[in-house]
């Protein structure tokens, strides 16, 4: 069984990965880092960086809410 | 141009190729790890991706830029959310059989007519969808075959989809069965489209601009392209867009099907929930390179259908017939899932609830072919609308539309998984608001209008009014009137006691037990009832279910297990006629006597399982704090200190490895002996500590198998449980005698090294007399004078005499070893013979001595070690001072100190090196002449003998050290004195 604490960690960091997610891809803050940019995969590289985080957190806590 | 019977040929095959992914995994013949695998998993959600995303990302990224990534960024949010979100809806489906959104809310909100207004509002929205992707499939075999058989592709396409559908997705009589078959070959499918579309996407930046370096040519050449991606994001409805694909990600038919419904476990879950907005991104990054390369070849073709012209463009033959197959795989996974989600939601909410079938007739079998009818009829209503339409919307628009339908159920979400109070009332008066709203907003415009921007005209002029984008509008307007009445709903309304019980269990509660016992008082009994409305075949059989799922023997009869074979047949037959037909089948046929006097039985077994639940949280909790205890015990064990912890009577409790070695005694042995009956030394040492007011004592200096140690002791006591009392000791050991013999080595070497300085002066001083010795010796022998005979074997002796002292003298300093014991020294004595040292050199140089000292001052110390202080010092002040000075020392008395100041008349020492002077290795004389310790030394020592040393200085008058002792009055001196002392 897993243990209630990993539990919780993991749904903390798993909010605290949606919510940098919201402010980096669903906020005004989305046009400050894209301004001016001249490189058209910069957007899928922040996309990518949130993906990164979510696998990362996968791989630490992924049996903790069987 | 692709020939048609090529085209045709094609995707029959294809179509035959998925045939036998889905039937080789349904006959095993693909290993059921592979299939179950989570990466299958995954690629099963790519339902998502229709051909809105294969071939309308294209024309939504030409007209709304990077707009078109808000469809997958929303997506990707709800993934990352899967703890919180899709996890409590996988396990809600699981536990209560729950197959569709239908089932869900008609479950949470116990009413067969949310059931039937959500299987409405899910078929309105997912028609124009369905019809979509058909026209998406006719229109690209029209641009590849050049041919108008638009009528004929739709249909054999059609066709081809409910022969599949029918086959792969209603192949089991339940819904609540597994198509492990549909999942392989949707997988499958969605591996199709991503390397589809990526070689395409490969095509575009290789074959039409010759590379990378070529489009960032094209780029800088055409700026206008990049802006025209970006600038959207800045104008556009971002978070409107993404809002919808949130909801989309989960409340679609399809995805609720692929995610929940077909899913096997959690843990497939939270690989997906980054696994696949990882696929989305993947197909999505071919999208800017086919959109620019479409500008570049400027074949004509509408922008949704770039991927084709590209393909055609720089693909040779294959290429077009690859990026066709993508499309259909994309558009036929979309039908295929969708149809087989709704089917069933209007099976169970409105097919069975308005027409039941006659108990003779067997329902299993009734059931699988009203589920095939439904499959038809939804794909040909699909194919019906999309005749009704006028095709002027692009694909994006169409998919857009059925996006916010499906939004209309977040707040009933939202009520399902966090909002106890939420009801039934608030739920459907919202959903019904929402839905009227995106009717007027959008269904309608769709329908009646040429361009959905312009919209029905009085709902155009207010949008207008707004400065609101035509999504934005009708986003925003229908969740706000449909969060405003289901909170209006909840707020007046009153829940059902069945609502309650299901909101309980919805949050994790866990429903209540009913009162009363069932009136059926075997299984038997509960055949018979439910045969009435079930059959007698579909009775037996979901009984024989339920005993084998409870592990319950047909006998049983115990009313309380009776109670949980009712609530077993009841999540089972939820699975296959839907949470409010299943409740209320069991409701009339397996009635619940509630006069009978079983409330307190109920309750205890209400505490029982509740106290069950505790149980099981206490147990992790008590593994976690088990956990945490054989952590900090294994802390005191490793630690590389002796660690020894007494009880509170003084009996040894801890005893670490480390401790083992120290004290040569085994823990084994130690364990719970008191502490005064532990081997010599340690029962004094520890007991006596243990007992000391002192917590910490430092050097302590003891001997151990005729060898002396050394050791730091600390200790806190520790208070029981309750705090009140004292609980115990726990003392720390620190073994100081390596550190000791390490120091004593290096005080050694210093002196050996003063030696070696001195080595000069210590020649001449013993090649004097020697000389002297042999002149006297030489003249003997001619000598017949008797008293100069005896003048000069006086002066022989005399001068051997001192070749002696010097000797001894040299000796005495350099002798290796320490710890001599305290002595008492006469202080002129000591300064004597370190003057005598150091002349050995003074001489050449030409620094003369000047001292002085009372004869009767005594001191208690060790010689060897405070001699060494004094030549370290003296030998300092005579580098430091000019040929020809003095060096001066001065010995002063005080009632309990003797003060000993060495002046020198050098350059003194500069003011930012004062405070390193006393470290080890800190040297102004180079290596050659120092070796950087001497001072640090001295400094030690002196520490050591409870005194101090002082240094002031100043450039170009001299330097000044000064050391205090304490002073022993030399009548109170015992001859030798204890061992222990302290030391910093």
């Amino acid at each position: 069984m897993t243990p209630p604490a990993d539990r919780v960690r993991y749904r903390e960091r798993t909010l605290m990965v949606l919510i940098f997610a919201i402010i980096l891809l669903a906020s005004p803050l989305l046009g400050w880092w894209l301004r001016g940019s001249d490189l058209w995969l910069l957007p899928y590289g922040g996309w990518l960086l949130v993906i990164a985080l979510a696998a990362g957190l996968h791989y630490r806590y992924g049996d903790a809410d069987d | 141009m692709i020939e048609v019977e090529v085209l045709f040929g094609t995707s029959l095959l294809y179509l035959f190729l998925l045939f036998f992914i889905a039937h080789a995994a349904e006959s095993n013949w693909i290993p059921r790890r592979l299939v179950r695998h989570p990466m299958v998993y995954t690629l099963s959600i790519g339902v998502y991706a229709t051909t809105w995303t294969y071939y309308g990302s294209v024309g939504l990224a030409e007209s709304d830029g990077y707009l078109f990534l808000t469809i997958y960024l929303g997506t990707t949010l709800a993934f990352i959310a899967t703890p919180f979100i899709l996890s409590p809806l996988y396990r809600l489906a699981r536990d209560y059989q729950l197959t569709s959104l239908a089932d869900l809310f008609a479950f949470r909100y116990r009413s067969q007519g949310a059931g039937v207004l959500v299987t409405l509002v899910m078929l309105m929205g997912a028609i124009p969808y369905i019809s979509l992707q058909i026209r998406a499939v006719t229109e690209s075999f029209q641009v590849l075959a050049d041919s108008n058989a638009g009528f004929s592709v739709s249909l054999w396409f059609c066709m081809a989809l409910i022969l599949f559908s029918i086959l792969f997705g209603a192949r089991h009589i339940s819904p609540r069965e597994k198509h492990q078959g549909l999942v392989a070959a949707i997988a499958f499918e969605s591996l199709v489209k991503l390397a589809a579309l990526l070689s395409v996407g490969v095509v575009a930046v290789f074959g039409v601009f010759d590379g990378p370096a070529g489009l960032n040519r094209w780029l800088a050449e055409h700026p206008e392209a990049l802006e025209n991606l970006y600038r959207p994001m800045r104008e556009g409805p971002w978070f409107t867009l993404i809002l919808l694909s949130f909801a989309a990600a989960f409340l679609l038919p399809r995805q609720f099907h692929m995610i929940i419904t077909e899913n096997f476990s959690l843990r497939s879950l939270s690989f997906a929930s980054w696994a696949f907005p990882l696929f989305l991104l993947l197909l999505n990054l071919a999208i800017p390179p086919v959109l620019w390369a479409g500008a570049k070849l400027d074949s004509g073709l509408h922008p949704d259908y770039f991927v084709l012209g590209v393909a055609m463009a720089g693909g040779g033959d294959w290429l077009p017939v690859i990026a066709f197959i993508g499309g259909v795989s994309a558009a036929s996974a979309m039908v295929i899932v969708t149809t087989l989600a709704l089917s069933n939601m209007c099976l169970n909410h409105i097919v069975l609830p308005a027409s039941y079938p006659d108990p003779r007739v067997n329902l299993y079998a009734w059931l699988l072919w009203g589920r095939r009818l439904l499959i038809a009829l939804i794909i040909l209503g699909g194919y019906n609308f999309y005749h009704l339409l006028q095709h002027h919307q692009g694909l994006a628009e169409m998919g857009l539309i059925s996006f916010v339908a499906v939004a209309q159920f977040l707040p009933g979400v939202f009520g399902v998984l966090f909002w106890r109070r939420a009801n039934r009332t608030g739920f459907m008066l919202g959903l019904a608001g929402g839905f009227s709203v995106w009717v007027t907003t959008l269904l309608i415009p769709l329908l009646t209008t040429r361009e959905l921007t312009y919209g029905w005209p009085p709902i155009a002029v207010w949008r207008a009014q707004m400065g609101m984008d035509p999504w934005e509008f009708a986003t925003f307007w229908s969740l706000a009137i449909n969060s405003a009445l289901f909170a209006l709903g909840a707020t007046f309304a009153r829940q059902s006691r069945d609502e309650t019980d299901a909101a309980r269990a919805c949050v994790g509660e866990g429903a209540p037990p009913l009162s009363g016992v069932v009136m059926a008082t075997s299984s038997r009994q509960f055949r018979a009832g439910l045969a009435a409305i079930l059959g007698e075949k579909t009775a037996t059989k979901e009984v024989e279910q339920a005993l084998r799922d409870l592990g319950m023997h047909a006998s049983e009869d115990r009313p309380a297990e009776l109670r949980r074979l009712r609530e077993r047949i009841e999540r089972n037959l939820s699975g296959l006629v839907g949470p409010q037909m299943a409740h209320m089948i069991i409701n009339q046929q397996l009635e619940l006597d509630s006069a009978a006097k079983t409330a307190l039985a109920d309750s205890m077994r209400h505490i029982e399982e509740r106290l069950e639940e505790s149980r099981n949280r206490l147990d992790d909790l008590s593994t976690d704090l088990d956990t945490l205890r054989r952590y900090h015990h294994r802390i005191l064990l490793d630690l590389p200190l002796g660690v020894c912890a007494a009880e509170a009577d003084r009996r040894v409790a801890i005893w670490n490895p480390a401790l083992e070695v120290i004290s040569g005694i085994p823990s084994h042995r130690a364990l719970g002996q008191p502490l005064k009956s532990l081997p010599r030394p340690w029962s004094g040492l520890l007991s006596g500590f243990a007992q000391s007011r002192d917590d910490h004592i430092h050097h302590l200096e003891t001997e151990i198998g005729g060898k002396k140690h050394w050791f730091n002791l600390h200790k806190a006591e520790l208070l029981s449980i309750t705090g009140q009392e004292r609980g115990g000791v726990v003392m720390l050991l620190e073994d100081l005698t390596g550190l000791e013999t390490l120091e004593a080595e290096l005080a050694h070497s210093d002196r050996l090294a003063s030696v070696g300085r001195l080595a000069a002066g210590l020649a001449h001083e013993i090649g004097n007399p020697i000389t002297g010795i042999d002149s006297l010796a030489q003249n003997l022998r001619h000598e017949q004078d008797p008293q100069l005979i005896q003048e000069s074997v006086e002066e022989i002796l005399r001068q051997t005499r001192r070749v002696s002292e010097i000797l001894r003298t040299m000796m005495n300093f350099t002798r290796s070893g320490r710890n001599n014991k305290p002595e008492r020294l006469m202080l002129c004595e000591l300064i004597r013979e370190s003057v005598d040292l150091v002349n050995l050199s003074r001489k050449q140089r030409q620094i003369k001595f000047s001292w002085s000292c009372a004869e009767r001052i005594t001191l208690l110390g060790d010689r060897q070690q405070l001699s060494q202080v004094l030549v370290n010092l003296l030998a300092n002040a005579v580098d430091a001072s000019p040929s020809g000075a003095t060096v001066e020392l001065f010995v002063f008395e005080e009632e309990h100190e003797v003060r000993i100041e060495i002046h020198d008349h050098g350059e003194g020492i500069e003011e930012d090196h004062l405070e390193m002077i006393f470290e080890p290795f800190f040297t102004t004389k180079g290596a050659e002449r120092g070796t950087g310790l001497g001072l640090a030394l001295a400094h030690g020592i002196v520490t050591a003998h409870d005194g101090r040393i002082e240094v002031d200085s100043e450039r170009g008058i001299g330097t000044r050290i000064t050391i205090t002792l304490p002073r022993q009055p030399a009548d109170s001196l015992p001859a030798t004195l204890p061992v222990t002392r302290n030391k910093p």
